[in-house]
């Protein structure tokens, strides 16, 4: 099959290929506006530990702080900060937890308690990554609901902050550099799926279009048809226009048997000539 | 009722017909042939319009021609030309009638000569290779210029190397642009097998039609 053939069979298939593409686009189209919104907040804390710093190294401490961080946005990533953030989010929420600004649950001031659950709360999916070059480590929250991603951004630190008391020497500790304000709606991708879906389409239909032209046996053009039956192509005839046009006035002939006179269909004509019907040889 | 799916003369529908006559001239050379048996591999094939307007078109320069409808199976030619079906071939060979009797003769139309099915047969393969269709072809070759004949498609009857067998007689198959090569193959395989003359192929429904002058 030469890359002549190819374009021919494509060319032919070229409406097929058109509305699976479309098909494609479509769908894609379609998957994308119907999937879940989901938003996001992130907060930014640094990780310090601070015996280094203390010692006067401070390019030994930016080190061992972005170590730290890269160890610490992989565990936020495995989620070892669900149950402190169950056990905060509880603690700050109890209707006899009046005082919001006490240390551990500063990160509730301004926002509303109700409605707030630790099992909601602690579900949302947490990722981190280091901050490039930096000791910095940014905590980002996704949730379906905006204000639940934006308070798990919050209390994020803090239950890092818990995390690293319990398990870490006590020369390491979390300052929260930026923390949430909003949360924002994370892009669903439309004008990537869709393009992504028109490619995939488009080179889906037309391998579908070649596999089908292989498969359907069609007849090959007129001179390789020559060469493939033997025998020549006399003619390829179009799709004619065929005449309905007034019946041809009808003149007498020799009764007997054909003589080869030729009657002209002008001179045949007769004023009052109407009738359809031939001449019956008798 | 004006005789329907047929070419103006004059049209530009009209000259891939005279292509194919050219070339049918030209491959026949100055061999004997008087009998076309316009056939096809599968229905629908446009074979009957196709030997029609060939019929039509030979008629204006050949003269006498006569169509005759050798598809007893399912005939379409009285149709195309508005004509009764009987009397037609199969009485004319059933009753030894004089061909010219059941020929309709259209002066309009280059004087062309159309002889239909006729009257329905059991059998009607028999009658294809049979001596009395010899005979009739034989005395029809020797009064016409040219004798075009509309038979069955090849892959559900065998009329059409049943024609062919007689003398003088050679075979036009007609395949439509969107058929099947393997149908094909199988059609001219039947033609080849039974030693049928075959003159060359025709390639119906390709493309459309270019515009008049």
């Amino acid at each position: 099959m030469t890359a002549a053939d190819v374009y021919r069979a494509l060319w032919r298939h070229k409406w097929f290929i058109l509305v699976l593409t479309a098909a494609c686009v479509a769908g894609a189209w379609y998957a994308t506006v119907q999937q879940t919104k989901r938003y996001e907040a992130a907060a930014l804390v640094r990780v310090q530990e601070r015996g280094r710093a203390a010692a006067g190294n401070p390019s030994a401490a930016l080190q061992a702080s972005q170590e730290l961080a890269q160890t610490y946005a992989r565990l936020i990533g495995s989620g070892a900060l669900r149950e402190d953030m169950k056990t905060l989010v509880a603690a700050c929420t109890r209707p006899s937890a009046r005082d919001t600004s006490a240390s551990s649950c500063e990160w509730l001031v301004g926002r509303r308690r109700a409605g707030l659950a630790p099992g909601t709360i602690s579900s949302v999916k947490l990722t981190a990554d280091n901050v490039q070059d930096l000791d910095l480590l940014s905590i980002m929250a996704r949730s379906e609901s905006p204000r639940d991603a934006l308070v798990a951004a919050a209390a994020a630190p803090d239950a890092l902050r818990r995390f690293i008391r319990r398990t870490a020497p006590p020369s390491e500790r979390v300052v929260t550099v930026k923390a949430p304000t909003s949360s924002s709606l994370v892009s669903r991708h439309l004008a990537l799926n869709v393009t992504i879906a028109f490619m995939l389409g488009l080179i889906f239909s037309g391998a579908l279009a070649l596999l089908l032209e292989l498969f359907r046996d069609r007849l090959p053009e007129a001179d390789e048809l020559e060469v493939a039956v033997g025998h020549p192509v006399l003619a390829t005839i179009p799709t004619l226009r065929l005449r309905q046009r007034a019946p041809p006035p009808q003149v007498g002939l020799d009764a007997a048997a054909p003589t080869g006179e030729y009657v002209d269909s002008e001179e045949a004509a007769s004023p009052a000539g109407s009738g359809a019907a031939p001449e019956r040889r008798a | 009722m004006s005789p329907a799916f047929l070419v103006e003369p004059d049209s530009a529908s009209a000259e891939p017909l005279r292509s194919l006559r050219l070339a049918i001239e030209a491959r026949l050379g100055s061999r004997e042939t008087k009998g076309l048996v316009f056939t096809s591999p599968s229905p629908g094939d446009g074979r009957s319009t196709i030997s029609a307007n060939y019929a039509l078109v030979a008629a204006h320069i050949q003269r006498p021609v006569l169509l005759i409808d050798a598809d007893m199976r399912k005939p379409s030619l009285h149709t195309m030309f508005d004509l009764p079906l009987t009397p037609g071939l199969v009485d004319v060979l059933r009753d030894r009638l004089d061909p010219w009797e059941a020929t309709h003769t259209f002066p309009a139309l280059g004087g062309l000569n159309v002889l239909t099915a006729g009257s329905s047969l059991q059998r009607p393969g028999d009658v294809a290779a049979s001596t009395a269709m010899g005979v009739l072809l034989e005395k029809v070759y020797n009064e016409c210029e040219a004798v075009v004949l509309d038979s069955p498609p090849l892959l559900t009857a065998a009329d059409a190397p049943g024609l062919a067998s007689h003398a003088r007689t050679e075979v036009v198959m007609i395949t439509n642009r969107s058929g099947k090569r393997r149908q094909l193959v199988s059609a001219l395989r039947k033609l080849t097998v039974t030693e049928a003359n075959i003159v060359g192929l025709v390639i119906n429904r390709e493309g459309a039609l270019a515009g008049d002058f």
